[in-house]
């Protein structure tokens, strides 16, 4: 360090230096006022978990379904609430007051639809019966109802007339179900639904209200995923300060100077508030996956603020004086630190092959951080050592340990012998093979059942089982929409095209019924003939299919009668699965092809889910591509030498390949939440390689051997690199306790990658240049001439 | 020549127009080959030599053969089949919507159309015609005033068969056959919605509609055929519709009906007491080939629409909700069952001893019949 010290400090100051440092008080004014300012926007910044934004709005299925979103409603926002009786059947009389309270209770709830809400308690769940004098029916709940043994049977003899059973009492008559309709825009305030507020209310006036110790409720919905996300998004902040007090922590190891990790932090935390406060200001938000951004920016910003104190330390050791030492330390920093924090962005950027918006957010919130971080960490945080200085204990302690290389240091300097080295490659190239293998049966997609977003063991996935365990419904949806001329709908040619579609995919592996406009008339046709099933059939004269449709329940088909929804209740979400719909959907219209119907896909969130899996699959090479072709280019650049690029790609692409071997060991899908991660885990990781290589060749230029060269870029950078690998690796291992899935997805394999690239620097980048004989002879031939 | 002109332009531009793809049309599109065959809606079924044949919707035909269980059959028709029939190892007879009647003459494997809605509907308009002529005259030629009153009042029905059925010639046929009954490979009905009844007496070469065979002037569906031992034929149907026929259907007498519900079906037991069953639970049965009735409370009100007689004798009914009755033909004790899916059941056959195969919302299903006790 003393060299290099000697060099910087006989360069010339630079603009940018000169700049910040004839202006320090200024400047830190400007800071603060800019902080200020943004942190009030900051503060305003609200977690939204916007549908719209987590799907690939351009893919044509998403483009499909937006077109028939309003007609689509009616099928679509709802939750389903069971009150379920751990004490005999519900043929009880308290619980039927229990039931009719939460019905009513329900029904006050704002974003409701009383209108359309449906359960034994209320009056438009009728039974009815064929009769030879024609159709006689009722409410399911006697008119008579007082709660005594006789009004209970009648009851259970409704019910069981109603065809309710499965539908909204459960097969077991241990729990009854409440069917919610939801109006996304309120009609008489015409204010949006708020979901947060919304999940919130269900808590605290149902669930809490109602249940008992023979009492539960379940509820599930997507107002309800989507208000449990955004309760399980606030947790995030916790772990922020969590992951601020960890780094603290290890800042504090690092240097042994309160102080300067107290600078270091305030300078980080501030680069976090001015991300959050101009994205506001952008017009952007933070989204459930965005939220990583903070801590990665945080986390960047510390790995380069503890860059700026070593060596403003190293320069206070050497007896310069606070300013000196601070104005050196920029100097010496300023362009190494713009180098890695562009090749940071740059890698962030290629996420824009992403065609999703809240990936796209994220690409936008990560590269904002990062060109923030230049201007705290690298401008502001010199200014404030060179007022604040560092503790004399910090000196005293980085002089201390410059004494002695760390142990460690000669553990990780073996990896140049050529035993060693042989060793390593060799066991780096069978985990690879082995991880290759593995990532062959890497999915697409989410794989777990329920919702995806949240853990598997949450309460709502422990309410969806138990409601799809209880009661006759999937929650994995597939619609398609049979598109027509405007009063077509129901025409026969085209029902009956419809039925015979339908029939195709109840024979496709995987789907577990289906149901349309289609399934409702051939219904009507027994019904109106007395229940004969020899009638259950799609009649050729429409004004029998009018008949025939005459109780359909709303929303399946639109307003004039242009496309009727098929909606195919599945088995899973699994990617295969949705596959196969996609491909048996498309078979069926090459087959049968009309002029009169189109088949479009698709809605419902399986029908989402197949448009986000394809657009995954594309981007997953195509980004790939680009976040190597980027790293690739930008190691050409600074080192002019195909084997320096290949000893440091090659541990980036190890990285690559065995993260994704874990993935598939632990069940995690390729999807909206995992896909980032590559390119971020491949963007920051090459930073460690550059920071080791352009010490080795510092050395090597010098005349060293590669065992020499090695050891002292160890000394130089080894700690910075294992610091940095740590923060980083600190700042998303938070995050693998969130109660949102994909969340904890995120961190535990971000915590991978940095661990594994940091791993892979130390070990693969000394072991790789020795077998491809980069030394003191070959290095300085290559330099300048690509071979 | 001006108009032949004309004629001639308007043809080079029709024959320019872009082809458009055909109308999906079930009626003459084949029968989707499927995986779940015996899964689709099947409502018809018979056995022969205990080898069992269900119908059912989008045309389905499966034959169960011990080896390789279901085997969905080709069928030229996706129509909805209501009902089949076995007559022989080869000939068996299939009935559907839209006036499908199909033959197969080699055990089921191939099958052919024997009759289709559109000639149906030129029969029929063919009959109605030629019957309006009959009514006119007879009420021209009678001298009864009661009689011509029967005869004015025919006419009148008759008048709205023939508008209803200049008005199908544009709609197309829409009407079902709901069941078919063939005595031997020649003479056979087939009977459909709203009173149709066509017969043949060549293996279905030629039909003669004979919907005034019956006295159903309103036109209520007949429903089911069935034959006694000696060959006594038996119409129940809509509305109590009940008919009787000595001579193969080519006339029939009415009986009197013990109920104005639907009846949906008829079956004989092996004593050779006749059972006729329809709406909410309506079980009746006769020993003297339907001159008189006695009801069997049957403690249910779920449609019964099929039954069948086990090896034992027992007769078995089974309806809609998953209903299964078992009658004693002595002592007419019901017990009943219900089966676990509770869809509607369409059919029943015994195959091995207690072991039910039933036909219905959900396809093929079984049904284990606990041992008989003290029998």
């Amino acid at each position: 360090m003393q060299e290099t010290l000697k060099n910087t400090s006989q360069g010339k100051a630079s603009l940018a230096e000169n700049l910040l440092f004839k202006h320090r008080l200024l400047w830190v004014l400007i800071f603060a006022g800019l902080t200020a300012f943004l942190l009030y926007h900051a503060a305003q910044v609200r977690p939204d978990a916007s549908f719209r934004k987590m799907i690939p709005a351009n893919h044509e299925f998403v483009q499909n379904f937006f077109k028939y979103e309003d007609d689509l409603a009616a099928l679509g926002n709802a939750i389903r609430v069971s009150v379920e009786t751990t004490d005999g059947t519900i043929f009880d009389a308290d619980f039927q007051e229990l039931l009719r309270e939460v019905t009513d209770e329900l029904s006050f709830v704002r974003g409701v639809n009383r209108s359309g809400m449906r359960s034994i308690w209320t009056p438009n769940v009728r039974w009815s019966e064929v009769t030879e004098e024609g159709f006689v029916g009722g409410p399911v709940i006697p008119a008579t109802y007082d709660g005594s043994e006789e009004s209970l049977e009648q009851l259970r003899q409704n019910i069981l007339r109603s065809g309710t059973v499965g539908d909204l009492v459960a097969n077991n008559f241990r729990s009854a179900l409440i069917y919610v309709p939801l109006n996304e825009v309120d009609p008489e305030t015409g204010e949006s639904l708020d979901y947060h507020e919304f999940g919130q209310r269900l808590e605290r006036d149902i669930r809490e209200r109602f249940e008992s110790d023979t009492i539960n409720i379940q509820i599930v919905g997507f107002a309800k995923v989507v208000g449990d996300l955004i309760d399980g998004a606030l947790l995030v902040g916790g772990f922020f300060l969590l992951a601020m007090l960890i780094t603290f922590g290890m800042l504090f190891l690092y240097s042994r100077c309160v102080r300067s990790s107290l600078v270091v932090l305030l300078c980080s935390v501030i680069a976090v508030i001015w991300q959050l406060g101009i994205i506001k200001l952008i017009g952007s938000g933070i989204n459930p996956y965005s939220m990583l951004v903070p801590f990665l920016v945080f986390a960047i910003g510390v790995s380069h603020g503890v860059q700026i104190i070593n060596a403003v330390m190293a320069n206070r050791a050497d007896g310069l004086d606070k300013l000196q030492a601070s104005r050196l330390a920029f100097r010496g920093l300023y362009a190494a630190g713009l180098t890695a924090l562009a090749s940071d962005a740059i890698g962030f950027t290629t996420l824009m092959v992403i065609d999703v918006a809240v990936i796209k957010e994220l690409a936008i919130a990560a590269s904002i951080g990062v060109a923030v971080i230049v201007l705290t960490n690298l401008g502001l945080l010199p200014i404030l050592t060179s007022y604040l200085d560092v503790s004399k204990g910090g000196v005293r302690y980085l002089q201390k340990v410059r004494q002695k290389p760390h142990p460690i240091f000669a553990l990780f300097g073996r990896f140049t012998q050529p035993k060693w080295a042989v060793g390593a490659v060799v066991v780096a190239g069978l985990m690879t093979v082995w991880g290759l293998y593995q990532a062959q049966n890497l999915q697409i997609g989410d794989l777990d059942s329920g919702a995806p977003e949240l853990r598997a063991d949450s309460r709502y996935n422990l309410d969806n089982a138990f409601q799809v365990e209880n009661y006759s419904a999937s929650t994995d949806i597939f619609v398609v929409m049979v598109e027509t001329a405007p009063e077509q709908c129901i025409q026969y040619n085209n029902m009956a095209l419809m039925d015979r579609f339908q029939w195709h995919m109840e024979n496709v592996p995987g789907v577990q019924s289906v149901r349309s406009i289609v399934y409702v008339s051939k219904l009507g046709m027994a019904g109106i003939n007395e229940g004969n099933l020899k009638w259950s059939s799609v009649n050729r004269d429409n004004f029998v299919i009018n008949a025939s449709i005459n109780q359909r329940p709303s929303g399946l088909f639109n307003g004039d009668c242009s496309m009727a929804p098929i909606i195919l209740y599945l088995n899973d979400h699994k990617a295969d699965t949705l596959n196969r719909v996609v491909d048996e959907v498309r078979a069926f219209a090459a087959q049968y092809p009309s002029d009169d119907v189109e088949f479009l896909m698709a809605a419902g969130n399986a029908g989402i889910e197949a448009a986000t899996n394809k657009v995954i699959e594309d981007a997953q090479m195509r980004m790939l591509m680009w976040v190597y072709g980027v790293v690739i280019a930008l190691c050409l650049i600074t080192f002019r030498s195909i084997r320096t690029v290949l000893c440091i790609v090659l541990p980036l692409m190890f990285t690559t390949v065995t993260s994704q071997a874990l993935m598939s060991m632990l069940g995690i899908g390729v999807k909206v939440a995992t896909l980032p991660v590559i390119a971020l885990g491949v963007g920051i990781g090459v930073d460690y390689g550059i920071y080791i290589y352009s010490k080795v060749r510092e050395a090597l230029n010098q005349g060293m051997d590669l065992a020499e060269s090695y050891i002292y870029a160890l000394s130089k950078t080894g700690k910075a690199v294992g610091f940095t690998g740590l923060t980083l690796a600190i700042g998303v291992a938070t995050w693998m306790w969130s109660p949102i899935k994909f969340q904890a997805d995120m961190g535990l394999l971000l915590t991978f990658m940095f661990l594994w690239n940091m791993l892979g620097a130390l070990i693969l980048i000394p072991a790789l240049a020795r077998l491809f004989r980069v030394g003191p002879k070959s290095e300085p031939k290559a330099i300048g001439i690509p071979s | 020549m001006i108009r032949i002109a004309l004629a001639g332009c308007f043809a080079t531009l029709l024959a320019v127009q872009p082809v458009l793809a055909e109308r999906y049309d079930p009626l003459f599109t084949p029968a989707p080959q499927a995986r779940l065959a015996e899964q689709a809606l099947l409502v018809g079924m018979d056995s022969h030599n205990g080898q069992l044949i269900a119908v059912g919707a989008l045309g389905t035909i499966v034959i169960h053969h011990e080896a390789s269980g279901w085997v969905q059959q080709r069928v030229p028709t996706s129509v909805l089949l209501t009902a089949v029939q076995v007559v022989d190892e080869e000939h068996m007879w299939a009935v559907g919507h839209e006036g499908v009647i199909l033959q197969s003459t080699d055990g089921g494997v191939t099958w052919e159309f024997r009759m289709d809605g559109h000639r149906l509907l030129e029969k029929e308009y063919e009959w109605l015609q030629e019957r309006e002529i009959y009514l006119e005259d007879a009420i021209a030629d009678t001298d009864d005033e009661f009689e011509r009153e029967e005869l004015e009042f025919a006419l009148d029905e008759l008048g709205f068969h023939i508008g209803g059925a200049e008005i199908q010639f544009d709609v197309g046929p829409t009407k079902p056959f709901l069941d078919v009954h063939f005595f031997n490979r020649e003479v056979g009905l087939a009977v459909g919605a709203y009173g149709t009844i066509v017969r043949t007496v060549d293996g279905g070469a030629s039909w003669d509609v004979i919907n005034a065979a019956i006295d159903n002037v309103v036109g209520y569906h007949p429903n089911k055929l069935v034959t006694s031992p000696d060959g006594t034929l038996i119409l129940v149907g809509e509305s109590g519709l009940l008919a009787r026929s000595e001579d193969q259907g080519e006339t029939f007498e009415m009986l009197d009906s013990p109920y104005h519900g639907s009846l949906f079906g008829a079956l004989y037991d092996a004593q050779g007491q006749l059972w006729i069953y329809g709406l909410r639970g309506n079980v009746f049965v006769s020993d003297d080939d339907g001159e008189s009735f006695l009801q069997v409370p049957t403690n249910t009100r779920y449609n019964i629409n099929s039954g069948t007689v086990l090896s034992d004798g027992r007769v078995v009914l089974v309806g809609h909700s998953g209903v299964i009755l078992v009658i004693d033909p002595d002592t007419y004790d019901v017990t009943l069952f219900s089966h676990e899916s509770n869809v509607p059941l369409s059919s029943v056959r015994e195959t091995t001893n207690n072991t039910l195969i039933l036909t219905g919302r959900a396809g093929v299903q079984t049904f284990q019949l606990p041992a008989v006790i003290g029998h």
